[in-house]
């Protein structure tokens, strides 16, 4: 099981990357899986583990964000 | 060595050598596009775009890096704000120094959409005259333009008094000239529209600029395309930057920006030797400057009319006998001219970068009093 994490935006998902790393938060750049959507863009995945940090750091940063476990 | 480049209101020169540098980087190694993508080439493109609008919106003085959006000069950026308004049946207040990427547009929007506008109140030098600014305001009044740095003697408008004393009405200045030589204060003003350039004050390449949008929701965008998001939709994302941000971003320029940030010079001259300058040249019998009546609301750039020679001429003798790069005429600018008395004939236009040393002044000024014995 990952936990995805897909953005509205390639700003979102550059801003959350970076935020992720200069807060020792791991993190991948991942094409968006086909479950979740066709979309071209990317989307970041963590470890399930991390869902409760990686959420209270993208929502303490006003990024917007959609998590899905697949 | 003489620098005796004195036209960098028009475009910067030199830039640091950064700007080479990153674009080389970018065009000879990187070279990806932005989103559309995961692969790294990509992310490290896209990562150096949103490099650049975070330094542009910590220089801008706002939060909202997001709603920083690339476009391809300040024009382009006013063109997106001014269409994207729909503004119709309604009053437009400018201030009396307006270049015409704002006024072309503004005289057009009048004669189509049934819109009228009026000149701010001001004082001789061009600057709001903001004790009597609320007279001009009307209950019709739905924006007010700004040009914040002018492009002919350099005056700064006060920019937080226009906007207190505006109050609700939105207000969009345009900091062509500005950016990169004041502090700004985007969201400390309270300022609804911003636009700007990277090529001047920036000293980044042409090609580069972009737009602020407090309440991106009110403008619609003006060129509609594809942007990596929502891309099962015929409609444009609502959110910023996406919303103003169709197509391929000019990556290229976009880098060599980043390359003018990162290695931005120490000034080699001050605000005091840029007065010092004005002053002398005013000394000069034959020569009247158009400059700010207040020494700290003067930009880098001043302008001035000479007895003995019109503009055009001047500047042909300036470059021809000395090698001194300047602009002469209108500068784009007819309406700020009338307003300082010096239309149709125009001025000379000299423009400062952090590049000129005080030798640098030295040697305009005393070309400019060899020309004038």
């Amino acid at each position: 099981m990952k936990l995805v994490a897909i953005f509205r935006s390639t700003r979102d998902t550059i801003k959350a990357d970076r935020l992720c790393r200069e807060n020792g938060l791991s993190c991948k750049v991942i094409p968006v899986p086909k479950e979740i959507s066709s979309e071209c863009g990317v989307a970041l995945e963590f470890s399930t583990e991390d869902e409760e940090k990686a959420s209270a750091l993208l929502t303490k940063e006003s990024v917007r964000y959609s998590f899905h476990r697949i | 060595m003489i620098n005796t480049y004195f036209d960098n209101a028009a475009t910067s020169y030199p830039k640091p050598p950064e700007v080479a540098g990153y674009i080389s980087e970018y065009l000879n190694k990187s070279g990806g596009t932005y989103g559309r993508g995961s692969y790294p080439r990509i992310l490290e493109s896209s990562r150096g775009v949103e490099t650049v609008r975070e330094i542009l919106a910590e220089k801008l003085g706002t939060r909202k890096a997001e709603n920083v959006c690339f476009t391809s000069n300040a024009t382009s950026a006013i063109n997106t704000i001014l269409s994207g308004l729909k503004l119709h049946d309604c009053h437009i207040l400018i201030s009396p120094m307006e270049h015409n990427a704002v006024m072309r547009l503004v005289s057009e929007i009048c004669r189509r959409n049934n819109v009228s506008y009026d000149i701010m109140p001001h004082n001789l030098d061009g600057t709001a005259d903001i004790r009597n600014l609320s007279l001009f305001i009307k209950p019709s009044t739905r924006l007010v333009i700004v040009n914040h740095q002018s492009n002919v003697n350099g005056v700064i408008q006060p920019i937080k008094e226009i906007k207190k004393q505006i109050g609700e009405i939105p207000i969009l200045v345009d900091l062509a000239q500005s950016f990169g030589h004041t502090d700004l204060k985007i969201d400390g003003w309270d300022i609804d529209y911003a636009a700007f350039t990277g090529h001047k004050g920036l000293l980044g390449p042409s090609g580069t600029g972009g737009l602020f949008c407090k309440d991106p929701e009110n403008v619609s965008p003006l060129i509609l395309g594809g942007t990596g998001s929502r891309s099962e939709s015929f409609e444009m994302p609502s959110f910023t930057p996406d919303k103003f941000e169709a197509g391929t971003p000019n990556l290229t320029g976009i880098h060599g920006l980043l390359g003018a940030l990162k290695g931005y010079p120490e000034p080699m001259h001050d605000h005091a030797d840029l007065t010092a300058l004005m002053d002398e040249i005013s000394s000069i019998e034959q020569i009247k400057i158009y400059r700010s009546k207040e020494i700290a609301s003067q930009g880098p750039l001043f302008s001035i009319t000479h007895e003995k020679h019109n503009s055009s001429q001047l500047a042909a003798i300036l470059y021809s006998d000395f090698g001194i790069e300047v602009r002469a005429g209108l500068h784009c600018a007819p309406l700020a001219h009338q307003t300082l008395g010096t239309f149709p004939s125009g001025t000379v236009r000299f423009a400062l970068s952090p590049y000129h040393k005080k030798e640098d002044l030295r040697y305009l000024l005393n070309a400019l009093k060899r020309i004038s014995k």
